[in-house]
């Protein structure tokens, strides 16, 4: 492990450097104004922390903490609940065969008293080709910081695709379950179910992240300025969320549960909460 | 220039040349508690009772940090109550502050290290735009180190079911959602959250349907069943050392490895032109954004990872009457401005503050034992102490949850 140069004295009221004398005695505490050098006191031995590349990750919102643990163990299960995903780790750890590729990195510009500053805006799209797919767009002064800034929001912006059939249900499903529309700027992007074996008829962009979803065949239309790349990504995931927004007839019929040990009690203390709950086959709700 | 705490060896580590738990001069976390003297253990334990349910608090950890200017020896000692309900409330921290005399310190030179020498205004003022770019990614720009009063806005809630919990989907009741909505503004002062649920045109219902929130609710009963509390038991927290190191010089190699390590993949993507003319005029069309358009649409908590993100496993952060680095939108007045030292009236300042990662080890028999986003430690700015009377002086704490706490409420 190689070793971080820290030292196990004191904090202090600035950052004079302890680790400077790790050895002996070492060092104590960091003074304020003025030299790190105070009394030896404290342990001055040199810490071992890891190297960048063999870090853990060491999660620090409460939904990592439990992914981390072991005790969410799909992804569904956060779109399930509801639960908003800070963290991009989460994602790495619930989608280990996630693969992410660049759509474009483009220089903009902005003009500023002192000229023309150029940045670079990348856009990643994230896909593991079984019905996840995230989108990032990150703008940075250099195309290496923009990437790994675009991968990282793309992570957090996964979101599942519903996958369906166009006609006999054969198979796994292939195409969009429905025809879904998603617009962003001027841009409209439509996805239309297409029979197996069609493949995706559609421009490159929206090709890619298509692919990148797990759809196989699909008949797209676009509309408005498709050449900001930006804007017809967006579309198009816009359209890819719609799917699981749509309510199709297969769902129409209601679900029929059984009354858990938990909602039986909570059925005494109904007073309290004006829940309305259905069980076994009861009309009466609403 | 704030200093960073690190996880460093358990007790009884390799090098056991100086492995004295006892030792008072030593930053650590776990275990129990070192005082200078053992009068101080034994009289100190009547003020460390949780602020809520009175019961006995737990040692979390240790600081040595001596000041300048000051020949004491220094330490700080927190406290925090175990039991779950206590969980993320100000009151069921303790802070302590012991301070002994030390006649041995040499006052250092001093040393007219002063703030840099303020660069007159007018000479970078025209140029006072140019880096006005909004982003902090790149840690050029000086973020604003006061909260800033950011909504935390929930953008949207696009409604979504995995393909397996199909068979559950409801139909969504209003009434439920505006109960749901009303608890949560209910909210406790510590979560200092202003949620507001934007609707877009896109999902034009912000409910969570009945079927999740009872998988929820039932998914919570099996998983977070907050283990039987034996508070007669001291149970304690795994020991383990604290090491140090300065902010600035971990970011600055941290920042030194990500571009090699970047510059390496870069070299792998193959050709992307960095400047390409044929795009400017097409780049043209695209527009600059500012802010990143992130999903879960809070800012606050993005701009802490950002400034951790060098060392996400710091600890600590001490950063003596620098600024706290909130991790949820926190009001101006239950920070500095309205604490005030216990025993001399004089104000607090900020001292230092326990990072998220922390949570990770503060486990017993493998559980979680205590929960928090992060606890900041305000301490008297005169360094208040009588020498002849005092044992020990008890300081100011303010917790603030984790960002989604009231999810798993």
């Amino acid at each position: 492990m190689a070793e971080r140069g820290g030292t196990r004295g004191g904090f202090g009221t600035r950052g004079g450097r302890g680790g400077e004398g790790g050895r002996g005695r070492g060092e104590g505490g960091f003074r304020g104004e003025g030299e790190g050098r105070g009394r030896g006191r404290g342990r001055g031995r040199r810490g071992q922390r890891p190297k960048e590349d063999t870090k853990a990750w060491v999660p620090v919102t409460k939904l990592g903490r439990l992914v981390n643990d072991g005790k969410i163990r799909t992804l569904e299960e956060i779109y399930l609940f509801s639960l908003p995903i800070k963290e991009a780790d989460i994602i790495d750890r619930l989608l280990p065969d996630l693969k992410d590729e660049v759509l474009k990195i483009m220089p903009v510009q902005k003009q500023t008293r002192a000229g023309q500053r150029t940045r670079f805006k990348a856009i990643v799209v994230v896909g593991d080709g079984k019905g996840h797919i995230g989108l990032g767009v990150k703008c940075s002064k250099e195309v290496a910081t923009a990437i790994r800034g675009a991968i990282i929001l793309a992570k957090l912006s996964v979101i599942p695709v519903r996958r369906g059939y166009w006609g006999n249900k054969i198979g796994a499903p292939h195409t969009v379950p429905c025809k879904v529309t998603g617009e962003c700027g001027s841009v409209l992007v439509r996805l239309i179910p297409a029979p197996r074996g069609t493949s995706l008829v559609c421009a490159p962009v929206p090709k890619k992240l298509l692919q990148m979803a797990g759809i196989q065949d699909c008949w797209t239309a676009a509309k408005g300025c498709t050449a900001t790349l930006g804007n017809f990504a967006k579309a198009t995931y816009a359209a890819m969320a719609m799917t699981y927004s749509y309510l199709t007839p297969d769902l129409w019929k209601e679900t029929v549960y059984t009354k858990t040990p938990f909602q039986e009690y909570s059925d005494h203390l109904a007073n309290t909460h004006k829940k309305y709950t259905v069980g076994l086959g009861d009309k009466h709700y609403q | 220039m704030a200093l960073l705490g690190f996880i460093d060896e358990p007790k009884g580590g390799k090098t056991t040349n100086d492995d004295n738990p006892s030792n008072w001069t030593i930053s650590r976390i776990g275990g129990q508690a070192a005082f200078p003297n053992d009068t101080i253990s034994t009289k100190v334990k009547s003020s460390l009772l949780c602020g809520k349910c009175q019961k006995e608090q737990i040692f979390v950890c240790q600081l040595y940090c001596p000041l300048d200017g000051h020949k004491y020896d220094r330490a700080m000692y927190l406290f925090a109550c175990r039991n779950p309900s206590c969980w993320n409330a100000s009151n069921s921290w303790t802070a302590i502050r012991c301070q002994k005399y030390d006649e041995t310190v040499e006052e250092p030179m001093p040393v007219d290290i002063e703030s840099p020498a303020k660069v007159p205004l007018s000479s970078t003022d025209w140029c006072d735009d140019a880096d006005a770019w909004n982003s902090d990614d790149d840690g050029t720009t000086t973020t604003t180190k006061k909260p800033a009063p950011v909504p935390t806005i929930i953008k949207k809630e696009i409604k979504q079911e995995p393909e397996v919990m199909l068979n559950k989907m409801k139909i969504e009741d209003d009434d439920d959602n505006n109960e749901s909505e009303k608890s949560s503004s209910d909210e406790e002062d510590d979560n200092n959250n202003n949620i507001e649920v934007n609707t877009k045109k896109k999902s034009s219902n912000k409910n969570v349907s009945i079927a999740s929130s009872d998988a929820f609710n039932e998914w919570k009963k099996t998983n977070l069943s907050k283990q039987a509390l034996n508070i007669s038991n001291s149970g304690s927290f795994p020991f383990y050392y604290i090491v140090i190191d300065d902010e600035d010089d971990i970011v600055d190699e941290a920042k030194l490895n990500e571009k090699r390590k970047l510059r390496k993949a870069m070299k792998k993507l193959g050709d992307i032109d960095e400047d390409d003319d044929d795009e400017t005029t097409k780049g043209a069309k695209e527009k600059y954004e500012k802010t990143p358009d992130f999903e879960h649409g809070d800012v606050v908590f993005h701009r802490f990872q950002q400034k951790i993100r060098y060392a996400p496993d710091q600890i600590i952060r001490y950063d003596w009457s620098g600024h706290p680095l909130i991790l949820t939108k926190a009001d101006e007045s239950t920070l500095s401005s309205a604490q005030k030292c216990r025993n001399c009236q004089s104000s607090c300042n900020f001292e230092f503050q326990l990072m998220p990662a922390l949570v990770n080890f503060l486990k017993i028999d493998n559980q979680i034992g205590l929960e928090f986003g992060t606890v900041f430690v305000y301490t008297c700015s005169a360094n208040c102490w009588d020498e002849k009377n005092d044992l020990y002086r008890v300081e100011n704490v303010f917790v603030q949850a984790d960002p989604d706490q009231n999810l798993f409420d």
